[in-house]
């Protein structure tokens, strides 16, 4: 698939809110993706992973993320950690986030994957896991290597559907009524 | 010399904010469409016709080049022979008489080829990063018949009939932004040549109100053969692009509330500018005197049968009749003249009137207002990123700030909250519903500010002044969109408008007017509540005509 930036972020917010999440998060979850992917990573994967399990908030990326970023400027002072997290490559973007408000570089660690990132670059060691029982946010004085942008998105079909499956739970049946009162049609257009 | 800080401070937003000003705004020279004009002329952009393969049956395609500075940009127009019944300016149509992209360089026969099996299927077809626009046109079937047998048979058409319905063809859509596959704004957006807002998509507009005209001829043409003749340049140049805009637009003004501000903020800015103005030399009041007479021609062309512009149409004939009373009168030689004309018309005009002499007084003074256009985009709203460390007392302020007047509504009330925007499984577009008639309100969009907002406010009640939202957001993340918005009116104080986006009074013609008055349309013919016509490019010189002395006022018509 070939997809602008736009469109991710659209479908991956749709179907955050299809998920369950307020729509003040799905606008997170918009941006988060749409932040992955202009850096390459497959966020309409990640996202589609993890809305295919049974996500509770606890364990949720998406809300430690979030927590990330509001809490941008404690981070300085204290590493942020957390318990068992799905999906972690979804907290990364807010780490990001983060670091765009402090102007700071922060290193994320797991067991197996470690990432250092900055509002400019990020540089993985290891493969993000599906799944880790613990991961700790705290500042480094590394900076990563600039990453360039990219322009477009290119998900699998299969992510793309699920995704597009929760972003479907946001739209409301069309029934006879609404298609001639809610867009206030009725007059011809052949004048 | 004029000081250019302004001595008048910009209006409250208050006042300027409310729906239904929102919805008597007036084109002015900060319009996209009077922008693109401008630039396109004083830049010299060239304009070439490489390709036009369209049979007499009006089938087939053509390609329409400009060169600007340093780059070129094609409109790709696919033209169909559409049946009537099949005619619709609903954006549920799956057929149109006329389909376009704007390509990004000058397409090779490869790229036609993908274009040609994508463009005229617009949404249901996929177009590339190379493309920066979809859209599409039918035609206005009482004047294009007209016309066409008019032509092919050696006559000119009716003039009345022209100005009765204005345009040739309506779009009924223009995405871009990457819609359907598009190019991302993101990508182009430091192109100097589309600085400003909608710049690609007046730019693609304009482009087919010049294939429109190329292909009348030539149906006439095909037509009457020998005896055909091609249509008065002059009629032609009055003839601009209808558009049919329906709820889609509407959330737009929500949705973007950073960009929204920025574009009234510049206006009022302006405004504040020419009222600050202590001295207007006689050039200034004469053009400004020739302008009024040239816009009395163009609303004197406008009608609406809708009960509500009809109305308001009244009103504006009757500001027109007051105003010119005052201007004979008018001592232009007196200090500040422009704040003085409208401290008077605060008093003495309709909204309608008000509006229209807000941005009609903008006009002498280019030097104090074209470079504002600059501002009118926004660049802060991708990365805009909450910030939890503010406390809630703050959070308060600013939600407070914006919506005080929403504060003494019973939200209880059904009429309050009697409609719901929602999105339609059928065509994923955007529509109004009646909340407590239809089974909408669990797919309510977030397009209900006030309402949320003083839901907020009571929610934040329960904290402390000094605890931090990002406390409040864990516990109730339900408001999160609420404090982002409050925390992006600190950007500027026109990001929120003043009404309620979701009472059984709401009128969403109001929200699309504000929209395309920035775009610079005019002769808003509201069709109902949430549907309106309009025209675009009425008046406009076609590229071979364009040149810097007839960039500017061609908006207002010629006094005969």
């Amino acid at each position: 698939m070939d997809l602008s930036m736009n469109e991710v972020e659209a479908q991956a917010r749709k179907a955050a809110k299809g998920a369950g999440y307020s729509w003040g998060e799905a606008d997170e979850v918009g941006k988060a993706v749409r932040w992955l992917s202009a850096r390459g990573l497959d966020g309409s994967h990640h996202l589609a992973l993890l809305f295919s399990k049974t996500v509770t908030p606890e364990i949720c990326p998406i809300r430690f993320g979030i927590q990330i970023s509001d809490t941008a400027t404690n981070l300085a002072v204290c590493p942020a950690r957390s318990g068992l997290l799905d999906e972690p490559m979804l907290a990364l973007p807010f780490v990001a986030f983060a670091a765009e408000q402090t102007q700071q570089s922060y290193q994320i660690r797991t067991e197996t994957w470690s990432v250092i990132v900055d509002a400019a670059g990020l540089e993985q060691i290891g493969r993000a896991p599906d799944r880790v029982d613990w991961l700790e946010v705290s500042v480094t004085a590394q900076r990563p290597q600039p990453l360039s942008v990219k322009s477009r998105a290119h998900p699998n079909a299969d992510s793309w559907a699920t995704l597009t499956r929760f972003a479907h739970l946001t739209y409301a049946p069309a029934t006879e009524e609404s298609r001639l009162r809610g867009a206030g049609a009725g007059l011809s257009d052949n004048d | 010399m004029n000081d250019l800080s302004p001595a008048f401070p910009r209006r409250d937003p208050d006042v300027v904010m409310r729906l239904s000003r929102l919805g008597s705004l007036h084109q002015s020279r900060l319009s996209f469409m009077r922008i693109l004009m401008r630039r396109m002329a004083s830049e010299k952009w060239r304009f070439l016709r490489p390709t036009f393969k369209i049979d007499d049956a009006g089938v087939g395609y053509a390609v329409y080049t400009v060169k600007t500075q340093n780059r070129s940009y094609s409109l790709v127009a696919f033209a169909h022979d559409l049946a009537p019944e099949n005619r619709s300016d609903r954006v549920i149509a799956e057929a149109w008489d006329a389909t376009f992209t704007l390509f990004d360089g000058i397409p090779t026969d490869a790229d036609i080829e993908r274009l040609s099996r994508n463009v005229p299927f617009q949404e249901a077809g996929r177009i590339s990063e190379k493309e920066l626009t979809l859209s599409r046109a039918n035609r206005s079937v009482r004047l294009w018949e007209h016309v066409v047998s008019r032509l092919a048979n050696g006559q000119q058409p009716d003039i009345e009939q022209i100005q009765n319905v204005g345009y040739l063809m309506r779009t009924t859509a223009v995405y871009g932004s990457g819609k359907f596959g598009a190019a991302d704004r993101e990508t182009i957006e430091d192109r100097s040549e589309f600085q400003e807002p909608f710049q690609v998509e007046m730019l693609t507009v304009y482009l087919i109100r010049t294939f429109v005209l190329d292909l009348v001829n030539h149906m006439a043409q095909a037509k009457g053969q020998t005896k055909a003749i091609t249509l008065d340049r002059h009629i032609a140049q009055n003839l601009g692009i209808g558009n049919s805009t329906g709820l889609g637009m509407a959330p737009f003004l929500i949705n973007h509330p950073v960009l929204f501000n920025n574009w009234i903020m510049v206006r009022e800015e302006a405004i504040c500018r020419v009222r600050s103005v202590s001295a207007a030399t006689e050039q200034e009041s004469n053009a400004f005197l020739s302008l009024f007479e040239r816009s009395k021609i163009s609303i004197g062309r406008w009608s609406s049968d809708h009960p509500i512009q009809k109305e308001r149409l009244l009103a504006l004939n009757a500001d027109v009749s007051k105003l010119e009373t005052q201007l004979r009168a008018f001592d232009f030689d007196q200090s500040h003249p422009w704040d003085r004309l409208l401290d008077w018309s605060d008093e003495a005009l309709s909204e309608e009137g008000q509006e229209f002499l807000n941005s009609l007084i903008l006009e002498p003074y280019p030097h104090l207002v074209d470079g504002l256009s600059t501002c009118m985009a926004d660049h802060f709203e991708n990365t805009f990123r909450v910030d939890g460390s503010m406390s809630v007392g703050e959070a308060q302020r600013l939600i407070e700030q914006s919506f005080q007047w929403a504060l003494s509504k019973d939200w209880s009330a059904e009429v309050e909250t009697a409609r719901a925007w929602y999105v339609s499984e059928e065509k994923l577009e955007p529509r109004l519903g009646e909340r407590f008639e239809e089974p909408i309100s669990e797919y309510e969009q977030p397009l209900a500010p006030a309402r949320d907002a003083v839901a907020a406010l009571d929610a934040l009640e329960k904290y402390s002044e000094d605890d931090r939202v990002c406390t409040f957001l864990a516990e109730n993340p339900q408001f999160r969109h609420t404090i982002r918005r409050a925390q992006m009116s600190k950007l500027g104080p026109y990001t929120e408008i003043r009404g309620n986006t979701i009472g059984a009074d709401l009128l969403p013609i109001d929200m699309l007017r504000a929209k395309l008055s920035f775009f610079g349309a005019i002769h808003f013919d509201p069709r109902s509540d949430r549907w309106v016509r309009i025209c675009m490019f009425a008046g406009a010189p076609y590229p071979a005509d364009l040149t810097t002395e007839n960039s500017d006022f061609w908006i207002y018509p010629e006094v005969a």
